[in-house]
C-alpha cells in the first residue's frame, strides 16, 4: 500500500507525463541543439561535417563584441520601461473597465483592438503621430510653444523610448485581460465587508482587490520580463533597429547574426548568454515568490 | 450594497474611456479603409481616411485562382481548433499538477519548463527544422499544432489561477473519496472558467497570427496558413497593400468573434462568489 | 463553455470533412519517364506573374511536369524559408533567384554546378548566355532567366505643369536630372521632383558609375575609397541638399512605399526595369496622366552606364532528377523573355532581327498608352554602348554590407553622423563582416 503521499507523486507525475514528453521534443532538444552548436563555427547546417569544434571562442568574442554589449544595453532598457508601463496601464485599464460604464462591452472591446491590428496598419499609424516634421503630436507640441519637439523614432536619442510606448500601447491587451479575469477572483462578500468598515475605494483597492490577484500578478511580473527580453517584431516593424543601432535589442541582434551574417554558432552563444541572463532575472523574482503565493 | 454611481460620474468616465477606446481602433480604421483604395492612393500624404475611389475590387481579388485564400481560412480553423483542443486537457492538468499535487522537484521542474520561454523562437528555427524533419512532421499542420500545444505559459497561467482556489475545496473533496482527476474534473476546471477563457481566446490569437511557425515548417502552398498565404499578396516586387488590408480585415472577424463570446466571462465577480470560506 | 467546445468540434469536423477529399492529386503526365512532377521553388513577389504559369505550359509542351511551390519572400532579417529547407534535405529541382541572393546558397553547398550537366547535355552555356550567367569560383551555377536592367521613368503631366520640355535620352546626365527635378518639386509641398526607394545600392549606386570596385586585390572592402565617399553624399544630398527627392527624414519616418511614383505626385523614377511595369499595369496602378521613359543618368563627363540584375535559374543540390531539371532550366532561361511580362532576354546569340521583332511585337504593345516609340525602348534597355554593373553586392558578406550602408547611411541621413565618421564605421564594419565571412 502507498502512502497519500507517495501516491500524490505518482499522479502528479502520470498527469505531467504527456506534457514533459512533448515538451522535450519540441522544445528542449532544439534548445539543447543550439547549445551543443554554440561551441562550433557552424556557419550552414548543411556543412556541419566541415565545422570544428572551437570552445568557448564565442563566447570570448561576445565581450568585445560592441554590437552584442549595445543591444544587451538596449534589451535590458527596454525591459526596465516597458514591464512597469505594460503592467500598470494593463491593471488600469482593467479597473476602470469595470466601474459602471455605459456601453461597457463595447468599450472593452475597442481597448483590446491594438492587441489584434495588423501590425502594418499599427506602425503606419503611429509613424503619423510621431512624424517629426508633420506629425499630429509634434503639430500638437508645437502649438502650445515647444519649439524643439522630440523626432521620437526618427533620433537615436528618442528612439527607444518611442518603441517603448508603441509597444506598451500594442502589447497591453495581455495584461488586461488577464487582470480582468483575475478580478473575478475577489469575492464580492469581501468588497462589500470592506465597505460597510468606511474603507474608500482607493484603500479598497489596496487591501482587499490586490491581494486577491497577487497570484495573476506574479504571473505576468514574469512573464513580461521575459517576453520583453525575448519579442522583437514590434521593434523589426517600426525601425529594424535603428536608427543606427539605437533600437538593435538583444533578439534582433541574434537573428540578424544567425540569418544575414550567417554565423549560426556565433548566434547560438549569444543565445545561450540571453538564456542565461533572463534565467537568472526570473530565478530572482522566483524566489520572491512567498510574497504572492498562499 | 455597494453605492451606486452618480450619473454625472458614470458619463464622464465613459466619455474618458470612449476617447481612449476611438485613439485604440486609429490603426483599425486605417486598415479597412485602406482595403477599399487602389493600391497607388493609399500612402498618399496626408492620408485620407475616407477613400477618394472607393473600390471593392481588392476582396474580389483576394478570391482569384492565384492564390488559395479560403483553402488557407479553413486550413487555418482547422489548425486553432485543433491546438485549441489538445491544449485545453494537456495544459490544464499539467498545471493542476503543479499548482494542488506536492512532489520533491516540483519548483525546479517548473523552473525547467518555463525555461523554453527565454528563447527567441527565431534563434532556434535551423535545429527545430532538423528535428521536426526526423519526426516527420515538416510540411504538415502538425509542425505548427504540437510545439503550440506545449506553450508553458498557459501552463503558468492556470497554475496561478489555480493556486488562488482554496485548497480547503480539494482536501473536502479528498476526504469524500474523490481522486485527483475527479477533483480536477469536478472541482478545480469548473471554478476556473475565466482562465479557461482567457487560455482559448489567447491560444486563438496566437496560433491565428502565428506567422514564423507556418513559414518556415509548412512549404506545400496548399497547406499553408492565412498569416503566410497574407505575405503571398505581393506584386511587382513589393506588398500589394491594398490585398494585404482587404485580408487582414477578413482575417480579424474570428478574432472578433472569439473576443465577443469571451467577453462575458470577464465580468467582474460572477464565478467565484463562495469561494473564499 | 461546454457549448463553446462543442461548437468548435463541430465546426472541425465540417471544416475538415469539405476540405480532406480537396487535397491536389498530381497529374500523371509523364511522357518523359517522369515519376515525379520538377518542383519549381519561388518566391511570391515573382510568382504573381502571369510567366510562370506560360512556362509550366511550355515545360508540359516539351514534355516536362513542373509544379510551383510559392513561397512568401523573407522580410528583412527573417530566415530564408527555402535555404533553410534546402539545408535540411527537403527536395526541390528548380530555383530562380538574382545573382546577389545566390551567396548563402553557393556557401551552403546546396546548389548543383552546372559544368558536369551542361557537358553530358552537349550544352554550350557560353555560347548562349554569354557572361550573364552566374559563376562561382569560376565554374557555371546558373543559366540566366533575364536581365534586369534600370531605366528612369517620368511623369509628363508634372512636366508640362513645371513647363520644363520632356527629357532626351542623349546626354541623361544626373546634373540634368537634379535640375529638372528640382524645378518640378518646387510645384507644390506634396510634389517631389524624384523619388527612390530606401534601397541599399542607391549609397554606392554612383562610385560603381564612375568606376569603383566594392571590393579590393586582398579582398578587404574598398570603401575608403573617396568615390565611395562621394557616392554616399550624392544620394542624401539629393533629398537633403537639392530637395529633389523627399528628405531622408520625412521619407523614412512617413514610409513611403516603393511605387510611391504610381501615386502621380512624383516626377521622376530611377529604379530597376520591372518599374516598368509601373505604367503597363493599369488595373493596378490606375492613371490618367502620360508617363515617359529614359535610361538611367549617368554623372557628366564619364561613359554611359546602367545598373544591372542577372536572376538566374539553379538547380538544387536535393534534386533527384538534375538532368531533366537541367534541360528545364535551359529550356526556362532561354524563353523566359517571350512569356509576356517584358523581360530582357540574356541571351548573347539572338541575332539583330530577333531583337527588333521583339520590341517591335511584345514590348512595344505594352506601352502603347503612353505612346512610346521603339527608339526610346532603344535607348533605355537595348544600347550596346552602355557599361552595366551589378546592381547590389554580390560578393562575400553581401547581404550584410548591405546592412552596413543602411544602418550608417541612416545615421548621416537624419544628420546625427558625419560624413567622414560614417565612411570610416562602413569601411570597418564591412572588413570585419568580409572576415567573418570567408
Amino acid at each position: 500500500m502507498l502512502s497519500r503521499k507517495q501516491r500524490e507523486m505518482y499522479t502528479a507525475f502520470a498527469f505531467i507525463a504527456p506534457y514533459l514528453i512533448g515538451y522535450l521534443l519540441f522544445h528542449f532538444f532544439p534548445i539543447f541543439l543550439s547549445f551543443i552548436i554554440s561551441v562550433t563555427d557552424v556557419r550552414y547546417i548543411s556543412r556541419i561535417g566541415d565545422a570544428s569544434f572551437v570552445g568557448l571562442r564565442n563566447y570570448l568574442e561576445l565581450f568585445s563584441d560592441t554590437e552584442f554589449t549595445n543591444s544587451v544595453k538596449n534589451s535590458l532598457l527596454f525591459s526596465i520601461m516597458y514591464v512597469p508601463g505594460v503592467m500598470l496601464v494593463g491593471l488600469v485599464l482593467a479597473v476602470l473597465i469595470n466601474k459602471k460604464l455605459y456601453a461597457r462591452n463595447l468599450l472593452r472591446g475597442m481597448l483590446f483592438m491594438p492587441y489584434v491590428s495588423n501590425m502594418v496598419a499599427v506602425s503606419v499609424v503611429w509613424s503619423l503621430l510621431m512624424d517629426p516634421t508633420g506629425g499630429v503630436i509634434n503639430n500638437v507640441l508645437r502649438s502650445i510653444g515647444i519649439d524643439n519637439p522630440p523626432m521620437w523614432l526618427m533620433s537615436t536619442k528618442t528612439s527607444l523610448v518611442s518603441v517603448v510606448i508603441i509597444a506598451v500601447w500594442q502589447g497591453v491587451g495581455l495584461q488586461f485581460v488577464t487582470f480582468l479575469a483575475a478580478f473575478q477572483n475577489v469575492p464580492t462578500e469581501l468588497k462589500e465587508a470592506a465597505y460597510i468598515d468606511g474603507t474608500n475605494g482607493f484603500q479598497n483597492f489596496i487591501h482587499v482587490t490586490l491581494p486577491c490577484i497577487r497570484s495573476q500578478t506574479f504571473l505576468l511580473m514574469i512573464t513580461s520580463v521575459i517576453t520583453s527580453l525575448k519579442n522583437y517584431t514590434i521593434v523589426q516593424v517600426l525601425t529594424e533597429g535603428g536608427p543606427g543601432t539605437s533600437t538593435t535589442i538583444l533578439p534582433l541582434n541574434i537573428v540578424n547574426t544567425a540569418f544575414t551574417s550567417f554565423r549560426m554558432g556565433y548566434a547560438c552563444a549569444q543565445t545561450v548568454v540571453m538564456f542565461v541572463i533572463v534565467m537568472a532575472i526570473t530565478v530572482l523574482q522566483w524566489s520572491g515568490r512567498k510574497r504572492f503565493e498562499d | 450594497m455597494i453605492e451606486r454611481y452618480a450619473k454625472p460620474k458614470k458619463i464622464i468616465l465613459t466619455v474618458i474611456m470612449l476617447f481612449l477606446g476611438i485613439a485604440n481602433i486609429f490603426p483599425f480604421i486605417f486598415m479597412l479603409s485602406s482595403s477599399f483604395k487602389p493600391l497607388n492612393q493609399i500612402f498618399i500624404y496626408p492620408i485620407k481616411l475616407i477613400p477618394e475611389t472607393f473600390i471593392t475590387e481588392n476582396y474580389k481579388a483576394l478570391f482569384d485562382d492565384q492564390y488559395m485564400f479560403i483553402r488557407w481560412y479553413a486550413n487555418t480553423i482547422v489548425m486553432v481548433v485543433t491546438i485549441i483542443l489538445l491544449k485545453l486537457f494537456i495544459v490544464s492538468i499539467t498545471a493542476y499538477a503543479f499548482s494542488k499535487l506536492h512532489f520533491p522537484g516540483r519548483e525546479v521542474l517548473f523552473l525547467f519548463l518555463l525555461s523554453s520561454m527565454m528563447i527567441p523562437p527565431d534563434a532556434i528555427i535551423v535545429p527545430k527544422y532538423i528535428i521536426f524533419k526526423w519526426l516527420g512532421i515538416t510540411d504538415t499542420m502538425w509542425a505548427v499544432v504540437l510545439p503550440s500545444i506545449f506553450d508553458v505559459f498557459f501552463v503558468f497561467l492556470l497554475r496561478q489561477f489555480f493556486m488562488s482556489i482554496p485548497d480547503s475545496l480539494s482536501e473536502a473533496a479528498l476526504i469524500d473519496g474523490a481522486n485527483h482527476f475527479m477533483i480536477y474534473r469536478k472541482v478545480v476546471l469548473p471554478l476556473s472558467g475565466p482562465a479557461i477563457t482567457t487560455m482559448i481566446m489567447f491560444t486563438f490569437i496566437w496560433a491565428w497570427n502565428d506567422y514564423m511557425n507556418p513559414y518556415i515548417f509548412i512549404t506545400s502552398p496548399e497547406k499553408q496558413m492565412i498569416s503566410v498565404g497574407m505575405k503571398m499578396f505581393q506584386i511587382n516586387n513589393s506588398v500589394d497593400y491594398g490585398l494585404l488590408m482587404a485580408a487582414a480585415t477578413l482575417v480579424l472577424v474570428p478574432v472578433m468573434i472569439v473576443f465577443m463570446f469571451a467577453q462575458r466571462y470577464f465580468v467582474e465577480g460572477i464565478a467565484t462568489t463562495g469561494i473564499k470560506s | 463553455m461546454k457549448r463553446i467546445l462543442c461548437l468548435l468540434l463541430i465546426a472541425l469536423l465540417v471544416i475538415s470533412s469539405v476540405f480532406a477529399g480537396g487535397s491536389k492529386e498530381t497529374s500523371d503526365n509523364s511522357e518523359a519517364g517522369q515519376s515525379k512532377p520538377l518542383r519549381f521553388a519561388i518566391k511570391a513577389s515573382e510568382a504573381g506573374r502571369a510567366e510562370n504559369l506560360r512556362l509550366v505550359e511550355l515545360a508540359k509542351e516539351n514534355g516536362i511536369d513542373v509544379e510551383l511551390v510559392t513561397y512568401p519572400d523573407p522580410g528583412a532579417g527573417e530566415a530564408d524559408k527555402l535555404l533553410i529547407s534546402l539545408m535540411a534535405g527537403d527536395e526541390f529541382d528548380l530555383v530562380l533567384s538574382a545573382h546577389s541572393n545566390m551567396n548563402p546558397f553557393y556557401d551552403a553547398g546546396v546548389m548543383t554546378c552546372l559544368d558536369d550537366l551542361a557537358a553530358d547535355a552537349g550544352y554550350d552555356i557560353a555560347a548562349v548566355f554569354g557572361d550573364y550567367p552566374a559563376q562561382f569560383d569560376g565554374k557555371y551555377y546558373g543559366l540566366p532567366a533575364f536581365v534586369d536592367i534600370a531605366i528612369t521613368i517620368y511623369n509628363k503631366d508634372l512636366f508640362d505643369r513645371a513647363g520644363i520640355p520632356y527629357p532626351e535620352s542623349e546626354n541623361w546626365t544626373w546634373e540634368k536630372f537634379i535640375e529638372v527635378g528640382q524645378k518640378i518639386s518646387a510645384l507644390g509641398d506634396d510634389i517631389y521632383g524624384a523619388f527612390n526607394p530606401l534601397w541599399a545600392h542607391y549609397n554606392y549606386m554612383l562610385a560603381m558609375q564612375k568606376g569603383a570596385s566594392h571590393y579590393k586585390e586582398d579582398g578587404t572592402s574598398n570603401y575608403d575609397d573617396p568615390l565611395f565617399k562621394e557616392a554616399l553624399e550624392f544620394y542624401y544630398d539629393l533629398g537633403n541638399k537639392y530637395h529633389v527627392n523627399p528628405e531622408y527624414l520625412v521619407q523614412e519616418s512617413r514610409q513611403m512605399p516603393l511605387e510611391y511614383f504610381t501615386s502621380g505626385n512624383v516626377g521622376m523614377s530611377v529604379a530597376g526595369g520591372w518599374t516598368s511595369v509601373w505604367l503597363t499595369d493599369m488595373e493596378k496602378y490606375p492613371r490618367t496622366w502620360k508617363a515617359g521613359v529614359l535610361p538611367m543618368p549617368y554623372p557628366e563627363g564619364y561613359p554611359k552606364s546602367t545598373s544591372v540584375v542577372v536572376s538566374s535559374f539553379w538547380v538544387p543540390e536535393t534534386s533527384t532528377q538534375k538532368e531533366l531539371a537541367f534541360k528545364c532550366a535551359a529550356l526556362f532561361a532561354e524563353n523566359m523573355y517571350k512569356m509576356g511580362s517584358g523581360r530582357i532576354p540574356a541571351r548573347v546569340d539572338l541575332t539583330q532581327e530577333e531583337i527588333d521583332s521583339y520590341i517591335e511585337n511584345d514590348l512595344l504593345n505594352a506601352f502603347a498608352f503612353d505612346g512610346i516609340t521603339v527608339d526610346e525602348i532603344r535607348a533605355m534597355w537595348f544600347d550596346p554602348e552602355v557599361k552595366i554593373f551589378d546592381e547590389k553586392v554580390t560578393g562575400p558578406a553581401a547581404a550584410e554590407i548591405n546592412k552596413i550602408f543602411m544602418t550608417e547611411g541612416g545615421l548621416y541621413g537624419i544628420g546625427e553622423q558625419d560624413l567622414d565618421t560614417t565612411m570610416m564605421n562602413i569601411k570597418e564594419k564591412a572588413d570585419k563582416a568580409i572576415a567573418n565571412a570567408t
